[in-house]
Parts: structure tokens; sequence; C-alpha cells
């Protein structure tokens, strides 16, 4: 059993006899509603150094503006001290991409204290420029300690989720919109025509118990993803509406979500389909209802009146496995699932009412959610734990009170050490060191150790090993495989003197934007695209002389490309006797649709002008 | 053996000390220089190992800093124009420091010097971390901390002037700090690559270079200094003036920094005790550095400098005053700032959070 005494308090120094010495962090992050603090007002109205008529440049609303160097720039919001000058910065790409919280780029400032570090690791760091450390063995160890420490913060996840959670609610219309366009597409793969009516061949080893059962078993499983996972699988698959990669929920409210099947008309194959959460979360309730079409789960995360704030975020994973009639493969669906705290009232977050403090403490206990997991390489897990004495219990040189927190461990024991309480709460701080092996289990007690009494708690963390590429197998079966509807050919200037392809009988001219030929026995559908109609070219320009950058120019090309084409293949539907059209109706004539695709053409380009 | 130069010998030393004290340009300083008798630069090569070889007596003569030719290296450390006018103020504290610290040991010698300069600060000036100090509470003893922090920043001071007609910066960096007799500063103001602090670790640099890239992006400095009248040692009393610049020899590639000086041993002119106390310098030493070049022209300078300063010197060991023009500002720097925004009743933070000290590399 090892066991280690962490004081709390900012005065506990850890040994520096091993490693570098030590270092200290701290976090800020602004409320996003905080304007730019201004640097002094006078200086800021009249610049000694103003040339007369000098147009001032607007002050940056950024909220962290007026604490950087050059608030212009996303520069330096990590910064390293030692003896509190600055001798090194990171921009605020280490907030995005080491730390992966993306929404508090403009608002969060981290400082890092070197002056614990050992007089050998700064004079490594240090040049004769002053300007950045050298960036060898100790920074790299620097840069690793204060990366495991922030990565997995619970307070920066909470105030990122939340920054998330506000973007999510802005963006309702455009999941609308997504969800719309998905059905179009669909609705178009239904419509095409297959050369072999699909079919599966079921996997000899197949079994029930996959979908339904309790059974726990390794099965090959059909997940929709991109081409990057996994090899090719086949129809049908589990989806849900809206298309969500998060489902966000609010305490104590619903959140309904349909599972359907893609293509929607293979839910009439399903034969069993299971929910479930991992971990369970016991307040998550899910209320299932069928529909003609999927199944209605409506969600909902029942607050207890007990529950701690600071076990916010709750985290989940949604399951959802499906057996289909005559598949061999489980179709599987996992979407994440965030439960945050509802805020009363817009504007910042008010503050949690302060637990009540005593001089005579009652309890400490863990606030943290349970499954504690440790991953071998990890970042550092932060366990928080709350008491209820006073913070000044523990503060000074000869506090009344300490914690004594141990740590039982089947090999090594992890470093690990608590912070300062602020309010009654404070964290124990548990790095993944290295020889730990997944698959342990570490037993912490923490004792808060008084004037002739001890408090007791204590924990299990799991130590588990990082997240390897998931293998998804699919057997592919020998039915489904759709013809292309179409074949898609572009035409420029060059060849709209090429006899051999006409406009709807026509030659080709700067006004037409496409035709289409009609299959025949050696082709299929032939769709045309002339590049270089005037309505095309004249747009093109436009967005040349905005300067937008090359790969905005070609999105929207490629837009209004795929929109003309996908119109022409609908034109050429309608006038199919028997399809889209009546037998005893008359095809539309050449003119008539050489007039159609024109008025379509114009339309797009004039929405597009207008939406951008 | 050769004879100091005198000022007193070409100019009413007085008269002249007043006009030095106010020089803040590049043609008052060289209106200064044309009084004096001064040995060209491409007359006069100095040579470590014999530093008399070619000097005029009566003459003054530039002598490189650190008394050595190849000093531009050294000297040109700065990769932004505001990182030198940090180091400065840094030496403004130190000098409040050390100065405290040669108090301490005359009453006690056996006195243990601090572990840091943060435990200096806190020893001798009763204050905390600077960042610490907007977490207080509303006590008398709190009030005294903070008024304390204040009091104490009047005595390292940076000015930025700006003069229209030329569209020309100066820096001038003040402290009341310990200051030096005028016949060291040759030894320590003005070295290079030695230095008289390798075992104090209450103070903060160690080489003196930080403070010296100012010269490489000034057109001309000067300096004076005096030290605290108990700390002497034996030293005599009065005060050290100089100018340093930038040397650039004909027909040679290795431009150093140079610096008026009086003997080929590297003294600076020199001015009694008691012509000091008539034209008021009290003990402290003072940097103007002329023709600041701070790259990019416009009003950004100014602007910017009081918020650059707060982002370079992030959480300084002591605060210290700021003018930029008219107008003062105390400067304590970003974790100071960053404090007072979460104390504040209507928070502008969500999150202040401190880890205590934690290992690396274990």
């Amino acid at each position: 059993m090892a066991t280690a005494t962490a004081q709390l308090d900012k005065s506990l120094e850890t040994p520096v006899a091993v490693g570098y010495g030590t270092i200290t962090i701290r976090v800020v992050v602004f409320d996003k509603n905080m304007a730019a603090s201004a640097p002094l007002d006078d200086l800021e109205k009249s610049p000694v150094d103003a040339t007369p008529d000098e147009p001032l440049p607007e002050t940056d609303k950024k909220p962290i503006s007026g604490f950087l160097e050059e608030p212009k720039r996303g520069k330096a919001v990590c910064v390293f001290l030692i003896n509190g000058q600055r001798q090194h910065t990171w921009d605020n790409q280490f907030i995005v991409r080491d730390l992966g919280l993306k929404y508090l780029r403009n608002r969060m400032i981290v400082v890092v204290d070197c002056d614990g570090l050992k007089p050998e690791a700064i004079a490594d760091l240090m040049q004769g420029s002053r300007h950045q450390f050298y960036e060898g063995a100790v920074y790299s160890a620097l840069e690793s300690r204060v990366t495991a420490t922030l990565k997995a913060d619970p307070d920066l996840r909470k105030i990122e989720e939340e920054a998330e959670d506000d973007i999510a609610s802005l963006q309702a219309g455009d999941e609308a919109v997504k969800s719309a366009l998905d059905q179009l597409i669909d609705a178009h793969h239904d419509a095409a025509e297959h050369v072999d009516h699909g079919h599966v061949l079921a996997g000899d080893s197949s079994r029930d118990e996959a979908a339904a059962g309790t059974l726990q078993q390794t099965s090959t499983v059909v997940v929709e993803s991109d081409a990057q996972l996994g090899t090719a699988g086949d129809d049908p698959v589990l989806a849900i509406r809206p298309d969500l990669s998060v489902i966000r929920l609010k305490p104590n409210e619903d959140r309904r979500v349909v599972l359907v099947a893609k293509p929607e008309a293979e839910w009439k194959s399903l034969q069993t389909m299971t929910v479930t959460f991992d971990p369970p979360v016991k307040e998550l309730q899910a209320t299932r209802t069928s529909q003609l079409n999927g199944e209605e789960i409506a969600l909902k995360f029942a607050e207890p009146d007990d529950l701690d704030p600071d076990e916010y975020p709750i985290e989940t994973t949604l399951r959802v496995t499906a057996k289909f009639k005559d598949v061999a493969e489980v179709r599987l669906l996992e979407r994440r699932v965030v439960v945050t705290p509802r805020k009363t009232s817009p504007g910042p977050i008010p503050p949690n009412p302060p637990p009540p403090l005593k001089d005579d403490p009652t309890y400490v206990r863990v606030t943290s959610r349970p499954p504690i997991k440790i991953m071998v390489g990890g970042a550092d897990v932060h366990v928080r734990l709350r008491w209820d004495g006073k913070d000044e219990l523990l503060a000074g040189t000869s506090p009344e009170w300490s914690f004594r927190v141990t740590c039982e461990a089947p090999n090594l024991e992890p470093v690990f050490f608590a912070t300062k309480p602020v309010d009654g709460r404070f964290e124990l701080l548990i790095q993944a060191s290295a020889g730990l092996t997944g698959g342990e289990q570490l037993k912490f007690d923490v004792e808060a150790v008084g004037p002739g009494k001890t408090l007791t708690t204590a924990f299990l963390a799991d130590v588990v090993d990082p997240p390897a590429p998931r293998k998804i197998t699919a057997k592919i079966s020998g039915g489904a495989q759709r013809r292309p509807p179409y074949d898609l050919k572009y035409l420029k200037r060059e060849n709209w003197g090429d006899g051999n392809v006409t406009c709807f009988g026509d030659p080709w001219s700067g006004t037409e934007p496409g035709s289409f030929d009609e299959p025949t026995t050696k082709s299929p559908l032939t769709i045309f695209i002339n590049q270089d109609t005037d309505l095309l070219v004249g747009y093109r320009d436009q967005l040349l002389a905005r300067k937008l950058a090359e790969t905005t120019i070609q999105q929207r090309i490629n837009k209004y490309t795929a929109h003309v084409a996908f119109h022409l293949y609908q034109m050429y539907e309608r006038q199919r006797p028997g399809k889209g059209r009546a037998e005893d109706n008359e095809p539309p004539t050449f003119e008539m649709m050489r007039e159609e695709i024109q008025r379509v053409a114009r339309t797009l380009i004039k929405l597009m002008e207008v939406t951008q | 053996m050769v004879k100091p130069t005198m000022l007193s010998d070409h100019v009413n030393v007085q008269s002249f000390l007043k006009s030095a004290l106010t020089a803040t340009t590049t043609p008052d300083v060289e209106a200064l220089l044309k009084n004096l008798p001064i040995t060209p630069e491409d007359s006069y090569v100095y040579d470590p190992d014999d530093p008399s070889a070619g000097w005029k007596e009566g003459n003054f003569h530039w002598v490189p800093v650190g008394r050595e030719r190849g000093n531009a290296g050294r000297i040109k450390q700065a990769n932004f124009p505001v990182n030198p006018i940090a180091e400065r103020a840094v030496n403004g504290m130190e000098a409040l420091i050390e100065m405290a610290r040669l108090r301490e040991l005359l009453k006690d010698p056996s006195a243990d010097a601090p572990r840091n300069p943060r435990e200096a600060v806190a020893r001798y000036f009763g204050l905390p971390s600077l960042d610490e100090l907007p977490k207080l509470d509303d006590s008398a003893t709190s009030k005294e901390t903070r008024k304390r922090a204040r009091e104490l920043a009047r005595h390292v001071r940076v000015r930025l002037m700006f003069h229209k007609a030329s569209r020309e910066f100066t820096v001038a960096i003040e402290d009341d700090g310990i200051g030096q007799p005028p016949n060291a500063i040759h030894r320590t103001l003005l070295s290079l690559g030695t230095t008289t602090k390798a075992d104090k670790f209450y103070l903060i640099g160690v080489f003196g270079q930080g403070g010296s890239s100012a010269y490489a992006v000034s057109k001309y400095s000067w300096l004076v200094s005096r030290r605290a009248p108990d700390l002497l040692g034996g030293s005599p009393d009065g005060v050290g003036w100089t100018v340093i610049k930038h040397v650039f020899p004909k027909g040679r590639r290795d431009d150093y920094f140079a610096y008026l000086a009086v003997s080929p041993s590297g003294e600076v002119p020199f001015i009694a005790p008691d012509v000091a106390d008539e034209v008021s310098i009290r003990h402290g030493t003072r940097f103007v550095h002329i023709g600041y070049d701070f790259g990019r022209g416009g009003s950004a300078i100014t602007r910017q400098l009081y918020q650059s300063i707060n982002h370079i010197l992030y959480n300084p060991v002591l605060p210290f005053d700021l003018y930029v023009g008219t107008t003062a500002a105390t400067v304590y720097g970003n974790g100071y700032r960053l404090s007072s925004l979460s104390a504040k009743q209507n928070k502008g933070t969500v999150l202040d959070k401190v880890f205590p000290p934690q290992p690396v590399g274990v």
C-alpha cells in the first residue's frame, strides 16, 4: 500500500528531488459576454504619437483582448513565467488542438509559473534572447504536464459543453435543413433503378441474441460511418432524426429523437431493437413510442433533489442495436449523451449558492460520478470532492485540519495531489503514470484529519487502456448493387460546335445551362452541364472579384452544378411515359425543357447571390 | 598612469548636469557632447590588453560596454521593442531589493539571505505575490498592504515620451534603489558577462544583459547613478554619468556599443556629491534611451505599451509606475488584473482556478 499526504494549501511543495522540480498552473476563463477591457482610457483615446487625422483602429471585442500583448492576434494566451516575467508563450491553437476546447479559445488564459523548477531545469529552458524557451527535454516534460493537467479538467469541460450547447441551439435551423436534404437524397435513391433486386446472405454464425438478448458476445455489426471505418457493408443501417452527433439534455426536459432505418422502407423488416446506456445513468429515462417508419425515443434526465451541481456534465452513450429480418449482422447506432444544468436566465451563469461551511466539519465525500477511469497514458483524472469545513481550516503553515490520501494499487501507485479548497470543493488530480496497466483497479481512501476527529471517504478508479481503432467487419451480400442512375458530362465553350452533342436538339450556346440525353441500350441517361454558360461565368467572376478562397468558389460551383444536374435528372424522370408522365399526355417539347432548365439555373444563381 | 578627465575642467558642472538630466532628444545629447573634448571613436581603438594605448589625456573617450570590442553579439538580444523596457524595469526592482538586503545586513550581518525574489519582497516590503493582492479581504491589514504596494510602485518609474517635432521616442527607466558609486559603474551597470549577483538567489537577472539590450534599439542612451549614502561601504559618494552609443568603425564590420569614459580603466564621468545635492539627485539609477526604435509607427506604441508591458511582466515581484505622455498608471501585471476581474462582484470570469505545485518530468 502506497501512502501520500496531500496538504490542501498552495504552500504544498512536492519534493523536487526527482524530476525537474514543480510548476503551478492557473487557468482563467472569461465570461463570454464580457467586453474587452480597455487598457487605460486616456491612452486609448489620445495616443501621444497619433498623427493628425490618423484613423484609430476599433478596439477588438474578444474578452481576452485586454490581456494580450497583441490584441488583434490570438497570440500568447498561455504564458510561462519565471520570477513573474513572461519567458515563453503558446497561442490559442494549444487550446483548440491540444485541449480540444474550441469554443474557449477566445476566452481562456493559462499561466504557468515555473519558479518551482530546479535551477538546472531553468538554465536549460532560458535563452539569452529571453524570447522563448529552448524546446528540449525539460520543455517537453513541461508541455506534457500542462496538457495532462488541463485536458480533462471538469470545470473547463463543463464550460466548453455550455458553449457548445449555446451554439447547438443557434444551429437548430441548419439541422432541419440537413434533415430535409437527407430525405431528398433517400427519396432519390429509392427511385433509382436496380440491376438486381437486393437480397442478403445470412451468416452461418449469426445469433438472434445479438440484438435483443443479454449475452455479451463479439459480433460483426454494421454502422453508418465513413469509408475509413471497417469494410463496406450493406443496407439497411440505423439512423437518427434529427441527425445529431451529440444529444444534449437539460434536467427534467424531454428531448425526442426518432430512430429510423435507412432506407426507411426497411423499417418493416425490423425484428428486435434494444436501447441501452453505457455507463447506465439511473436518472435517465427513455420512453419508446412506435411510429409507422421508426421509433421515437423520449429522453429525460430526472434530476434528483440531492444532486450535487458538481456532478454535471453527466455523460453516457446511447447504444441502439437492431436485428432485421434476413440480415445476418446486427445494426448498431451510438450517440454521446450529455446532460448539462439548465440556465435560469440569459447572461452570466449565476454562482451556485454557497454551501454552509462549518468550523467543525461533518463530512467529506466524492462528488465525481463513478466509474472513475484512468486511461493509460492519458490526461490527469480530476476527482471532485467536497467537505463542509471552512476553507481557512486548511490554510496557513500549521492548519487545524489536513487531508491524507492513500492509494491501494496492485503494482504502481500513480502520482496524485489535491487542489486548494474553494467553498468546500476541491479536486484530487491523479496522473496516468507510466507503469499502470489496463484492467487494474485502484482504491483511494481520503481522510480529513482534524482535532479529535477524522472524516473519511473512498472511491475506486479503474485503469483502462486507451481506445484502439474498432474493427467492424461486414459481410458483403450479393444484392442491392445499384447502377449509377446517370452519366454526368461537362461541356466547355470549345465543345459547343461539336455536332454530335446537342442541347435538346439545338447547338450549344452561352444561354444553355445543361441538357440530357435519354438512356439507350448502350449508354445510361447522360446529363450535360455547360460549364461556360453566361450565367455561371458571370457568377464565377463575381466570386473571384470578391477574392474568395479557391475552395469556397469550388464549393459554390459544385453546389450549382449538383442542383442543375439533379433537376435535369428529375426532368428526365417526369417526361418518361408510365413513370412521371401519363401515357396519354404529350411529352414536353425540347423548347419547353430548354426554357425550364434556363429558369432553374437563373433562380439558383440568384438565390446563391442573395444568401451569400 | 593616466589622469582621469574631469568634467569640471571643461564645463560648469552644475549647469551641465541640469542639461544632462533633461536631455530627451538626439539634439539634446549631441549638444551636450559638443561641449566636451571627446576623442573620435576612430582615433581611439580600445585594446583590452593595453587600454592606455592611444589614450589622449584630458579627453573623454568611447570605451566598449563591458570593455569588450565584440559586445554587439551580447547586446543585440532583443526580439521585440518592449522586452528591453521590461528588463530595465526588473533591474529597478532588483535595486530596491538589494538596498533592503544590504540594510538588513548592516543591522544583522548573519541574517540569512532570502531564497528567492518573492521571499525577499515578502520579507522586506511585506507584499505577497502581486496576483494575490486583489484577493485580500477588506481588513485594515489588507488595506495597508495594498497601500504599501502603491507606494512602492512610485520607486520604479518607466516613462515613454514622444517628440512630435522629430517623431522620436524616448524611454526613461528610473529607480530609487541602491544605485552605484561612480567609481563602480563601469564594473556593474556597464559590465557584460560578469556578475555580482551569482550567489544572490533573491535577485532576478544574473549577467545584466537583458537591460543592455536597450542600447541596441536606441540612438543614444545615458545613465546617472548614485549609491545610497548608508551603503557606500567605503566608496566615494557622488554621481556617475555617461552616454552610450552604437559605434560603426570605419573600414570594419565589428560594430560595437561604447560609452564615454574618463580613463583607460573605464570609469565614467564623475560629479561631486555637493553638486549632486544642489540638483537634487538622490540615490538610485536612471537610464534614458533616446531615439528608441519601436519598429512600427503610428499610435500603436503608446496605445499598446501598457498592455504589452503587463503581458511581459505578467506577475512582477514589485509594481511600478508607467507614464505615457501625461498619463500615469501603476503596472501590477496581468496576474493582478486577472485576479481583480475575478474578485469583482459582477464577475468577468467564470473560472479562475489555480492548481497547486506539481512535479514535472517524474
